[in-house]
């Protein structure tokens, strides 16, 4: 060890205050507590919220036994049907086709209604679907 | 029912053993804590302020820390930052210093005001080094710190540890005369 090891080793030979190991306990038991218990505050906090809202609608279905289906309207199923845009090309795309990258051009959903043709059977109607629309010429009485 | 308060007496368990884990590192790297922080404020209730604010940020995420065995190694960075960061903001400390000097009696022999002067001289040659190489110095100048201590403080390989404590070395013994 020379002089600059003797000097360097001096001047580093210092020690805390007794008190500094109390001191450090005394600030740290002043500070909030570690986060190892915020995470399941937050958690339970979240199962209870979690109870509550199944609870209370638990209790509103026991209340009103067979209340949806009462409110039901009896509306007939042929009363307005929605029929998207079929396109059998589209349907029997090739699989190369599925795969490329360009998604597919999608049809904007045509509304077609059969107000007008109570009778129509949808069998007559399907036969009749072209690219886009649903034709309902074959079907007039 | 059970499941839970279980789940929360298993929480409380792990809480006190942490806490239990932590106590035992505060023991034991205190001095080190202290004497890094001291190594660049040199000045004892500035460095225990220090030390003793890198305990708090280390009790926070104490739980968090994988590898607890490595505390020590985590921990010498901690108060050396937040030294460097006093040091930085802290204008007054020169004053404070020299106020010292005139107040304390023990520097009043030739002989003590010899070692005060080359105690001064070797703490500017000391942050006259680059950051790398002055924290080797000081890691490598307390007490019972060989490289492999040094290396494994700062998580770096042996070779590194002795060329950049060689390098530093060169440097200091270039600057002060007295050690020629």
């Amino acid at each position: 060890m020379d002089a600059l090891d003797r000097e360097l080793a001096g001047a580093l030979s210092v020690s805390p205050s007794p008190e500094f190991v109390a001191r450090v306990r005394a600030r740290i038991a002043t500070e909030p507590a570690p986060s190892v218990w915020r995470v399941p505050q937050m958690v339970m906090a979240a199962a209870a919220l979690t109870v509550i809202v199944i609870a209370i609608s638990m209790s509103r279905v026991d209340q009103t036994p067979g209340a949806p289906a009462a409110l039901l309207p009896s509306t007939p199923i042929a009363h307005s049907t929605i029929v998207s845009g079929f396109n059998p090309t589209a349907a029997s795309a090739s699989p190369r086709r599925r795969h490329s990258r360009r998604p597919l051009r999608t049809n904007p959903i045509q509304l077609v209604s059969i107000d007008d043709f109570p009778t129509a059977p949808i069998g007559a109607v399907v036969p009749q679907m072209t690219f886009d629309v649903v034709t309902m010429t074959g079907v007039h009485p | 029912m059970h499941e839970l308060v279980g789940r929360l007496a298993g929480v409380a368990d792990v809480d006190r053993e942490v806490e239990q884990e932590f106590e035992a590192r505060l023991v034991e790297s205190s001095t080190l804590a202290f004497r890094v922080a001291y190594g660049v404020v040199r000045n004892r209730q500035d460095a225990e302020d220090v030390a003793q604010e890198a305990f708090v940020r280390a009790h926070r995420s104490f739980h968090q820390l994988r590898h607890r065995e490595k505390f020590r190694a985590w921990l010498v960075r901690v108060p050396w930052r937040l030294a460097i960061d006093r040091l930085r903001s802290d204008r007054r400390r020169e004053a404070r210093e020299l106020a010292q000097l005139h107040s304390s009696p023990e520097y009043s022999t030739e002989e003590a005001i010899e070692a005060r002067r080359r105690s001064a001289e070797l703490w500017r040659a000391i942050d006259a080094l680059p950051e790398k190489l002055r924290i080797v110095t000081i890691l490598a100048s307390i007490e019972g710190h060989d490289l492999v201590e040094v290396a494994a403080l700062l998580g770096l390989p042996v070779g590194t540890i002795k060329s950049r404590l060689f390098l530093a070395r060169r440097k200091l013994k270039e600057q002060l005369q007295w050690t020629r």
